[in-house]
């Protein structure tokens, strides 16, 4: 490649992808499709064994072994990792993060205090010590309180997960009040405790931690996945040209839908249908008006790119040249596949856990 | 031998609504030689789009007719390069034996005939720039190696050159209209077609895009001798590039002949809503004449300029853009804007609106017009500065929410405004939503409907309007509402010349009943006939906020603008150079009555 070619290119930082973009050079833009998909079916399996519930014989895990916290939290650092270095963690951050937390945070209440069929014997938790603590746990409300209210400038927004990060700092050290985390204690209300099976925490924090693998590694898959590499994908495993193109054809037309539906939702909001509060049901019907200009502009845009098609040659067409459709599988690509079939083999076939190498 | 023969062709597409369509094209005729450039001209409906359809065998291929009643939708032949096309035929049926009307021609026309559509979204069908332009290739199964050397080349024919490095990684979303174009032509041009037919592909583009779409045609019809058949409503284009022009109107060819031949039925033009430039409108209303016809460019009209004594004008034309006493409707303070991805869109506008003023809101695309009116409209919420409607801080939650009932935005494209399924739901949908008694909204439908003309069409569909009847529906709607301010993004955008007119007069109104009229508008000759005062806009900020003659009269203001001047603002700059106290007249009223 000329020199010029070479500068052109790295002077492209992002490449669009399913949703939003992601940096280009990256290892994560390296990989193959196939690798990508190999990767999220791989981390869902094993966060699904991960997160699974302790077979007890007395008080001792048998079989299993429990719920894997240290894999899971392993699995969700290599996915923010590499959400990070793809560069989309700011786009996730503003657009899907509050969407993405309520199903973890569910999870974890409910497996927490709603499901006492849980294994282990009952055991005290507090909900409140008897004292406010001040220590690291007040340097997380403040902390996470500041960040939230810069970017959203709601105290409301702020205050929540504050709140909730601060309550579980005091929960992860009812058990622990060394002078390390609490440097004052100030007596507030009586302490509260409630008797929950003992393996409770522990699967409750699975649970979430798990989902939050299965949500964000979703997220990965479709931040630093491009279209046409699908397409691409498609070829290689066989499917003939025209059924790959069509396949892309609706990615396109997907991506042609977003633009009109948004269009068209201004355009609904310039006739002030949010000028006086709906009920539920007017709000359905605005959305199903939608409907009407959405169909119509896509009746229109499919019978053009029908014409287009036909005024490129596509109906007259015999051999088809793949060009460039393809990427090859590289090292890179062989790498992950093999750390990823150890691991499952690990976790799933021979049923040991990450959590046994670090805590006996 | 010509490469198209038309003879007497008619054309009804088949109805699936139990109304029998109308022959779209009636007993057209013409020929179009090889290396030609045709120009086809016509009002919007007049079956131009039909046309190249026909030309491309995508009539009858692709819009078929229905089994047996071949006779009733299709006549005459179409022929290509000598051989049969399209044509009606008796043919024997295998079945029966009997003969039947059947239609015969050439299965397929692509590559030797490309085909350019007017929208350019509809048109890019690969998601990376890449495999956009080797798309055909791949179909017709070319090696590698040719694929990619031909690809090359016509990105670089059409002024896409520098992105063929990272042609791979470009996606469809990141290139303007303009660019789709150009990849669209290149994506044909890399098939080396003999015969090239572009359907408006200029009218969704800004004048920047327009430049760079003619400026690729031009390329390859020196490099390639490609034969051009090119729809265009812009005389200029057509009269600078076109040997032949062939006017339609209703389906039936009214003018066919050389651009002088047809350009000068002036008389013919103004009965059938076609647009001819400035210069030849000012020419034949106020007689003048080169070369035994009307002038068609500036260099003609001054040659052809025989001293004759201007009224003086210079008076009456140096006004006042507005009283300045009404009072101060819109008000915008250090406005900034970026968008989500990081671009800046606005930096630091400022400017204020007064009650009743008609104003031109102009710049190239990118420049902050859509993203400011868009603020003044509420639809944008998260911007740094200060913005104020009708004294109302737009930074307040609550005055956003309750913008729509002071400020009405008129989108560019109608398809994406109409809601319902009536004429009159659509345009009693804001008012419903602004709780407006039943009477009430009864009464301001039909009076916004007989405003814009649309008041017989009340219970029809507004699927099925026309696109002229569709924009003035969308003006109803807003209209409907009382807005004391009205946004209008492209009013004119891929209308006809009457259509244009319809809906300025219309706004020119509304205007005139104290309706204060913001106009978003690539269309200069538009501005200078119905705007007093510009706002300029140049890479977010404001460049010029003043009068509209001011600024036409000022080359340095306008090349810094990258503004082209409407052709009657253009003969006066050349005009002055020479008589320097000469008044600035800028559009072609102005002109005419100064030469009466």
């Amino acid at each position: 490649m000329a020199r010029d070619d070479v500068e052109a290119r790295t002077s492209k930082k992002y490449v669009r992808t399913f949703i939003f973009s992601m940096k280009t050079g990256t290892p994560i833009e390296k990989l193959h499709v196939i690798t990508k998909f190999f990767m999220i079916a791989a981390m869902s399996v094993l966060a699904l064994y991960m997160f699974d519930i302790p077979v007890l014989k007395g008080d001792i895990p048998i079989v299993k072994g429990g719920p894997d916290i240290i894999g899971l939290i392993f699995l969700l650092t290599i996915v923010f990792v590499l959400l990070i270095i793809s560069g989309t963690t700011k786009y996730l951050a503003n657009s899907y993060l509050l969407l993405a937390l309520p199903v973890p945070i569910s999870e974890f209440i409910w497996w927490l205090f709603l499901n006492g069929g849980l294994p282990g014997a009952k055991e005290a938790f507090y909900l409140w010590p008897g004292f406010f603590p001040i220590g690291i746990s007040t340097v997380v409300l403040v902390g996470i309180f500041g960040v939230v209210y810069y970017r959203t400038k709601s105290v409301v927004i702020a205050v929540i997960p504050a709140v909730l990060l601060w309550w579980l700092t005091i929960m992860a050290g009812a058990f622990d009040f060394s002078p390390l985390a609490t440097w004052f204690k100030l007596s507030i209300g009586a302490t509260y405790s409630f008797m929950l099976p003992s393996w409770s925490p522990y699967v409750a924090l699975s649970k979430a931690l798990g989902f939050a693998v299965l949500i964000y590694t979703s997220f990965l898959f479709l931040l630093t996945t491009r279209d046409t590499e699908i397409a691409g994908a498609m070829r290689q495993l066989g499917l003939s040209f025209k059924k790959a193109f069509f396949i892309a054809l609706i990615f396109r037309s997907l991506n042609t839908l977003l633009i009109d539906y948004e269009n068209i939702r201004i355009a609904q909001t310039a006739r002030a249908a949010g000028v006086n509060r709906k009920n539920v049901f007017s709000k359905i019907i605005d959305l199903a008006y939608v409907s009407i200009p959405l169909v119509a502009t896509m009746i229109r845009r499919s019978t053009e790119m029908g014409v287009a098609l036909y005024a490129r040659g596509f109906e007259a067409s015999k051999k088809v040249t793949s060009f460039k459709e393809t990427k090859g599988i590289t090292y890179m690509d062989v790498t992950v596949i093999a750390i990823l079939s150890i691991f499952l083999i690990y976790e799933v076939i021979l049923g040991h856990t990450i959590n046994h190498l670090f805590i006996r | 031998m010509p490469v198209f023969e038309v003879k007497d062709f008619w054309w009804k597409y088949r109805s699936f609504v139990g109304v029998e369509n109308p022959y779209t094209l009636k007993g057209l005729s013409f020929t179009v030689e090889k290396g030609e450039f045709l120009g086809i001209i016509g009002p919007s409906g007049s079956g131009k789009t039909t046309l190249c359809y026909a030309l491309t065998g995508i009539i009858p291929k692709v819009f078929t007719v229905p089994y047996g009643q071949e006779k009733e939708h299709i006549k005459g032949e179409i022929k290509l390069f000598g051989q049969t096309l399209t044509k009606l035929d008796k043919v024997k049926d295998e079945k029966t034996g009997n003969m039947v009307d059947k239609v015969v021609g050439m299965k397929q026309t692509a590559p030797r005939v490309g085909l350019l559509l007017q929208d350019p979204e509809n048109q890019f069908l690969r998601m990376d720039l890449l495999h956009e332009i080797s798309f055909g290739m791949e179909l017709l199964g070319l090696s590698e190696g040719e694929i990619e050397s031909r690809a090359k080349e016509a990105l670089e024919l059409v002024g896409l050159g520098p992105l063929w490095p990272i042609a791979d990684l470009v996606h469809p979303s990141e290139l303007s209209g303009g660019q789709k174009q150009r990849a669209a032509i290149a994506s044909f041009i890399a098939l080396r077609p003999e015969i090239l037919i572009l359907d408006e592909p200029t009218s969704n583009l800004d004048p920047e895009g327009k430049l760079g779409i003619i400026q690729a045609i031009d390329n390859i019809k020196k490099e390639y001798d490609i034969t051009i058949i090119l729809v265009e409503h812009n005389p200029e284009v057509i009269q600078k590039y076109a040997d032949k022009v062939l006017a339609i109107n209703d389906g039936q060819a009214i003018a066919y002949g050389t651009t002088e031949q047809v350009y000068s039925q002036c008389k013919l033009f103004d009965e059938n809503g076609l647009y001819s430039s400035d210069i030849a409108r000012i020419g034949w209303k106020a007689g003048l004449s080169y070369n035994g016809r009307v002038p068609f460019t500036v260099d003609e009209m001054l040659k052809s300029f025989d001293g004759r004594k201007q009224k003086s004008l210079a008076s009456n034309l140096e006004d006042d853009p507005i009283d300045q006493s009404s009072q101060e409707i819109i008000s915008v303070k250090d406005l900034n804007f970026s968008y989500e991805d990081g671009t800046q869109a606005l930096r630091g506008v400022t400017f204020s609106i007064r009650q009743g003023e008609c104003v031109g809101l102009i710049g190239q695309n990118g420049a902050g017009k859509s993203t400011v009116s868009k603020i003044i409209s509420g639809l944008y919420k998260k911007f740094q500065g200060e913005a104020k409607v009708n004294g109302m801080d737009l930074r307040d939650p609550k005055v956003v929410q309750k913008i729509p009932c002071y400020v009405g935005y008129v989108f560019q494209n109608p398809d994406n405004q109409i809601f319902m399924r009536k004429v009159y739901d659509e345009v009693a949908y804001g008012l419903k939503n602004l709780k407006t008694p039943q009477q009430e909204v009864d009464q301001r439908v039909k009076e916004a409907l007989k405003s814009v003309g649309l008041l017989s069409k009340i219970d029809e569909d507004p699927m099925f309007l026309g696109k002229g009847e569709k924009r003035r529906l969308t003006v109803a709607s807003i209209l409907a509402m009382n807005p004391k301010i009205m946004i209008v993004d492209e009013p004119t955008t891929g209308q006809d010349f009457r259509m244009s007119e319809d809906i300025m007069n219309l706004l020119e109104e509304l205007n005139k009943a104290a309706t204060t009229i913001l106009a978003i508008t690539h269309d200069m000759t538009l501005v200078s006939e119905h705007t007093k005062r510009v706002i300029v806009m140049h890479n977010g900020t404001v460049l010029y906020d003043g009068s509209t003659r001011g600024f036409f009269s000022n080359e340095e203001l306008l090349d810094k603008a990258d503004i082209i001047p409407p052709m009657a603002a253009r003969f006066s700059l050349e005009y002055k150079k020479k008589n320097p106290s000469s008044p600035n007249l800028i559009n072609v009223k102005e002109w005419v009555t100064a030469l009466k």
